[in-house]
């Protein structure tokens, strides 16, 4: 008799449990806290190529919890620069980090976060080999296009036209030269972009230089300026 | 006198069939692969390198996990059945029985390495570093020989199963992390003055555990071996680690009453 009692008691104990786990749901608990670069590929037990593709699947998966979805504005930001460096040290030569900053979480309206997004891509994007100037080249969109500033585009792109890669084309290092251009400043514009046809004219193909002189004449130069200048002629 | 007796070699092997412990491991083989598959298709780039990476590391961690879970038991069951004395009543040494046993996980370790390359050979269809491959199998193997040393020499030394088992995976996982221990030392930013003797046991212990953290990355197999570790270091600290296990293995034999 004891034990019938104890043992309703023991269900009564779980039906009251059961009461009050019931309403409980995962709830956004916006992004975690970054781990420290030191103890990163803990995750991977020393693998840090193992712990670089499960914090990017975790990374890709951030705020997909229980079927629902958050907006990219209610994202810590801060935090997630974080995320990007600490990962990203444990692999330099994959894309996929900057990738997710670029394309996924640089679709941000914010202009905050898109600050931390670029703060993170001109650091991937400063990497030598492996085509990884390309981040910055994204950067400067961003900065440009979605910021609005151009003294940050600027900045970036500056980055690109003294990129220690000898493989950056030279559309990618003439960017501060059409950044200075968008900010009215065509006497810089100018100046960089004659310098790189004349420092680079024997190892450009025909199309880029004239690619390059019509960008000179056509949205450097007024109608006047062009008529007198000699590129131009 | 032989220090190896070959019909022990076979007794080990036939062991590891009569566990069903090949046929466990190429099911559970089977279950990583398809995880990988379904986990690495879900990223948005790199798929590829993806799932070489989560292959590699699963079949790394679930094979290490049943050799030394083979081993522990087998140990274990084989003092318990008293297999051990009647093995030493024939004209073996106990040097003998020690280093043939060894030997005899050694060829299930290099059986399964071959295994696992295989698999991820035909994962990958072929897409990976062919050099990175070579360093990441050898370097494969001489972890698993060491790690199956390890708990041959913990099963000899503790009276449990689970206390065996228990201990080398402790082991391994240190040896797995000791980079970033070390790392985390050097660079300071441990708790401070208050853990001082901490860093002072880790320090001190890291002398007897292998870099594991340096053997058998899964970068090598998408870019190729790292400037930091080569196969000379990979064959020279692998073989100078299971030597040490084998003594101590030896020593803890010699010394014992039956």
């Amino acid at each position: 008799m004891r034990f019938k009692i104890f043992f309703v008691c023991v269900i009564c104990l779980n039906l009251t449990m059961w009461f009050y786990a019931r309403p409980l749901q995962a709830q956004w608990q916006n992004v975690p806290a970054a781990p420290d670069k030191h103890s990163a590929s803990a995750v991977g037990l020393g693998d840090r190529e193992f712990a670089y593709r499960i914090y990017g699947l975790m990374l890709q998966n951030l705020g997909n919890i229980d079927g629902r979805t958050v907006k990219l504005s209610d994202y810590d930001y801060a935090e997630l620069e974080k995320w990007f460096i600490s990962v990203y040290s444990l692999n330099q030569q994959s894309n996929y980090i900057p990738t997710l900053a670029a394309y996924y979480y640089g679709a941000t309206n914010d202009q905050d976060q898109i600050e931390h997004v670029l703060n993170f891509l001109s650091l991937a994007g400063s990497k030598k080999g492996g085509e990884k100037w390309r981040w910055l080249t994204h950067a400067v969109f961003l900065a440009q296009h979605k910021l609005g500033d151009l003294d940050r585009a600027l900045q970036i792109a500056s980055l690109l036209k003294t990129h220690p890669d000898p493989n950056v084309p030279i559309w990618a290092r003439q960017m501060s030269a059409m950044v200075y251009n968008a900010k009215g400043e065509k006497e810089d514009a100018y100046n960089i972009m004659v310098a790189i046809l004349q420092s680079s004219i024997a190892d450009l193909n025909p199309t880029e230089i004239r690619f390059l002189v019509d960008y000179i004449c056509q949205q450097i130069l007024s109608e006047e300026e062009a008529g007198i200048d000699p590129i131009c002629q | 006198m032989s220090f190896l007796s070959l019909s022990l070699v076979t007794y080990v092997l036939k062991a590891s069939l009569r566990d069903k412990l090949v046929i466990s491991v190429f099911s559970i083989f089977i279950a990583a692969v398809s995880l990988s598959l379904f986990l690495s298709s879900a990223v948005v780039i790199e798929t590829g390198e993806t799932m070489i990476t989560f292959v590699a590391s699963s079949l790394r961690l679930l094979g290490i996990l049943a050799l030394i879970l083979f081993t522990v038991f087998y140990v274990r069951r084989s003092f318990d059945t008293h297999d051990v004395e009647y093995l030493l009543s024939r004209p073996i040494t106990r040097v003998s029985f020690a280093v043939s046993h060894l030997v005899g996980l050694s060829i299930l370790c290099f059986g399964f390495v071959v295994l696992s390359c295989g698999t991820l050979y035909f994962v990958s269809s072929g897409e990976i570093d062919g050099l990175g491959f070579l360093l990441w199998a050898v370097s494969f193997l001489m972890e698993t020989v060491i790690v199956v040393h390890a708990a041959f020499f913990f099963s000899m030394v503790l009276s449990s199963a689970v206390s065996g088992t228990l201990a080398t995976l402790a082991g391994y996982l240190l040896a797995r992390m000791s980079g970033q221990v070390l790392g985390i030392i050097d660079a300071g930013t441990h708790g401070g003055e208050k853990l001082g003797f901490l860093e002072g046991i880790m320090q001190a212990s890291s002398v007897i555990v292998p870099r594991f953290d340096l053997y058998t990355q899964s970068s090598w197999l998408i870019y190729g071996p790292s400037d930091m570790v080569s196969f000379p270091y990979i064959l020279v600290s692998g073989f100078a680690f299971i030597l040490l296990i084998m003594c101590a293995a030896i020593w803890d034999l010699l010394g014992r009453d039956f």
